[in-house]
């Protein structure tokens, strides 16, 4: 009985040790790029990730998206949690028969977007951005819906791909990149981060193709897209000028003397809105500013008081915003440090409204950066398998030697991906970091690894 | 009921009978009430519960030990004078339904843009309302 006893308790005591113990440090997302298919495969563009030049029709995708959003809202089938885990199962995994039945549920939401997908260009028309009118027109039960599409997408694309349809898994892709591009295009920045997540989501999807046995190559496909892919300068421009567009005022301040009234609703409106109230000291601030500026004391005293506050509070703002858009005009890798020197100066400087606004500009000009590197690396990942195919499945020993396609550059520094690339028992890995800013989480990293020609 | 048979001497049968003597009592009572009383009460079910309890807890207090000391993590705190935006502490808004508007959408996309698709609420009704500038920028840091 005792030693029972004592047989028991020393199992208990190691499972506690093995279930106490710290779970393993998370790492990069490990992807196994599969052997590229063997025939030759119609062209560079066969496959392309946007709908091709020639399948476009004339006039704005904008309506289309939105009816492909209404149809999904009104579709007599809501989609259930185990539906919906369907977009992120293994394609071998899927059961296909389930996800048939479902898919049959929204033909005419994939039908709409398909055919928003196509079309030309696209405009949002949406009304200016402005502080009084916002929550007029903010599409967000839109943006759930092109969220819900997304994820539809994805539960098509992973049957076509389980049953080896890479034409029209290739289609699939193309509704959604093109969807995001759209989102991206223009508008407000909640919209734009839509648009990024849900090219995030595509390229995950670019991840699972590039893991199946036979896959095409999608290098060129990849390299034919826009650069940046999700481009948010317009939107985080519109977002700047929101201010500008509110008080249209303000642009005459700098031409005009206005009367003591004027400046004075001005003033209440501007400062009302962001609960502020100037002091003394900010007033004598303020006519340094214009001294240093040029301004005559006889000009400042002609002034009333209220349009002297404004003035500084405006030109503070205003060069801020024009260091932002000087990094926005740049590369990313000339951009970085423009804009991270923008994003301090302006936390030191007292402009709630652009400690207000900066925060989330800054993440979203972030979430550009990641998303074109996640392009990069996936290109460079499509550069390695088509070497292998040409080397009889054989890894370069440097990235250097991959001369089949020009080699992609980080946005993140300009430079190519040598750094990252390292040959370990034949077999070809390249891993790439988590990117910036610190604090993100490993598993946005890339490890991407060719197996070695014994393993294949 | 049937005659004795002529065979049966019930008088012998009778002093045989007187003849017996009871026997000593070897049983102890109390101890069989004991006994039969513990008998009823044994399963594995409480002394299982108590051993497993126990080696639960000896196996936590050893990996409880053995556990290495979490890492220390930096947070940068800013110095109160850099905080200070607006002279006098801002009121709420609860008024203004424009402000309190504009600062929702602030606080939407900074949702977003740290939790991607996940940070979407359902409607822009059902974002909450900041309770102050200060607040918002206060969570905003």
């Amino acid at each position: 009985m005792f030693r029972r006893f004592v047989i028991v308790a020393c199992g208990m005591i190691v499972a506690g040790v093995l279930l106490a113990a710290p779970a393993p440090p998370e790492g990069p997302k490990v992807i196994r790029l599969a052997p590229q298919a063997k025939v030759k495969e119609g062209g560079a563009f066969r496959y392309r990730l946007l709908p091709d030049p020639r399948d476009r029709t004339p006039g704005n995708a904008a309506p289309l998206w939105r009816l492909a959003g209404d149809a999904l809202r009104e579709a007599r089938h809501k989609i259930t949690e185990e539906e919906f885990d369907f977009s992120k199962m293994s394609p071998q995994k899927l059961p296909r028969k389930e996800v048939r039945i479902l898919l049959g549920h929204y033909v005419a939401t994939l039908h709409l977007a398909r055919q928003a997908a196509c079309r030309e260009r696209c405009n949002w028309e949406l009304p200016p951005l402005t502080i009084q009118a916002i929550q007029e027109y903010l599409p967000l039960g839109m943006l759930q819906q092109w969220r819900f599409l997304a994820s539809l997408l994805c539960i098509q694309y992973r049957l076509q791909l389980a049953e080896g349809r890479f034409d029209d898994a290739a289609e699939t892709l193309q509704i959604g990149f093109a969807l995001s591009h759209d989102l991206c295009s223009e508008g407000m920045v909640v919209q734009n981060l839509v648009g990024i997540a849900i090219a995030a989501i595509m390229l995950g999807q670019v991840e699972e193709w590039i893991q199946t046995p036979d896959s095409p190559n999608l290098y060129w496909a990849l390299s034919a897209l826009p650069r940046p892919f999700c481009d948010v300068r317009r939107s985080i421009e519109h977002e700047l000028n929101t201010i500008h567009r509110s008080y249209p005022a303000l642009r005459r301040l700098r031409r005009e003397t206005l009367t003591e009234r004027q400046a004075e609703e001005l003033a209440k409106g501007v400062f009302g809105y962001l609960r502020k109230t100037a002091d003394e000291n900010d007033l004598k601030r303020a006519r340094q500013h214009l001294l240093d500026l040029g301004r005559s004391e006889k000009e400042i005293d002609a002034m009333p008081k209220n349009q002297v506050l404004l003035l500084w509070y405006l030109d503070e703002y205003d060069r801020v915003r024009d260091d932002i858009l000087k990094a926005l005009a740049l590369p990313t890798w000339q951009a970085r440090r423009i804009m991270e020197a923008a994003i301090e100066d302006a936390r030191a400087k007292e402009s709630t409204i652009l400690r207000l606004l900066l925060p989330a500009l800054d993440k979203t000009w972030m979430a550009q950066m990641r998303s074109e590197r996640d392009f990069a690396r996936i290109r460079c990942a499509e550069a390695l398998r088509l070497y292998a195919k040409s080397h009889e499945g054989k890894s370069p020993a440097k990235w250097s030697d991959i001369t089949e396609v020009p080699l992609p550059l980080d946005p993140l520094t300009g430079k190519g991906f040598d750094d990252f690339y390292q040959v370990k028992d034949g077999r070809g890995i390249l891993e790439i970091p988590t990117p910036p800013p610190p604090g993100m989480p490993a598993s946005l990293g890339r490890r991407y690894e060719l197996a070695a020609p014994r393993d294949r | 009921m049937s005659e004795p048979s002529e065979g049966v001497n019930l008088n012998d049968l009778e002093v045989a009978l007187r003849g017996l003597r009871p026997r000593p009592e070897t049983l102890d009572r109390e101890v069989l009430m004991y006994r039969a009383g513990r008998a009823s009460a044994r399963g594995w079910g409480w002394p299982l519960a108590t051993l497993v309890s126990t080696a639960l807890a000896l196996g936590l207090s050893v990996a409880l030990s053995i556990r290495p000391a979490p890492a220390t993590a930096y947070v940068d705190v800013k110095s109160p004078q850099s905080d200070a935006v607006i002279s006098s502490p801002s009121p709420p808004f609860t008024e203004d339904a424009e402000f309190g508007a504009w600062l929702r959408y602030i606080h939407l996309q900074e949702k977003v843009s740290l939790n991607g698709l996940d940070g979407l609420p359902p409607s822009f009704e059902a974002e909450e309302i900041p309770s102050s500038v200060d607040s918002l920028l206060q969570s905003m840091q």
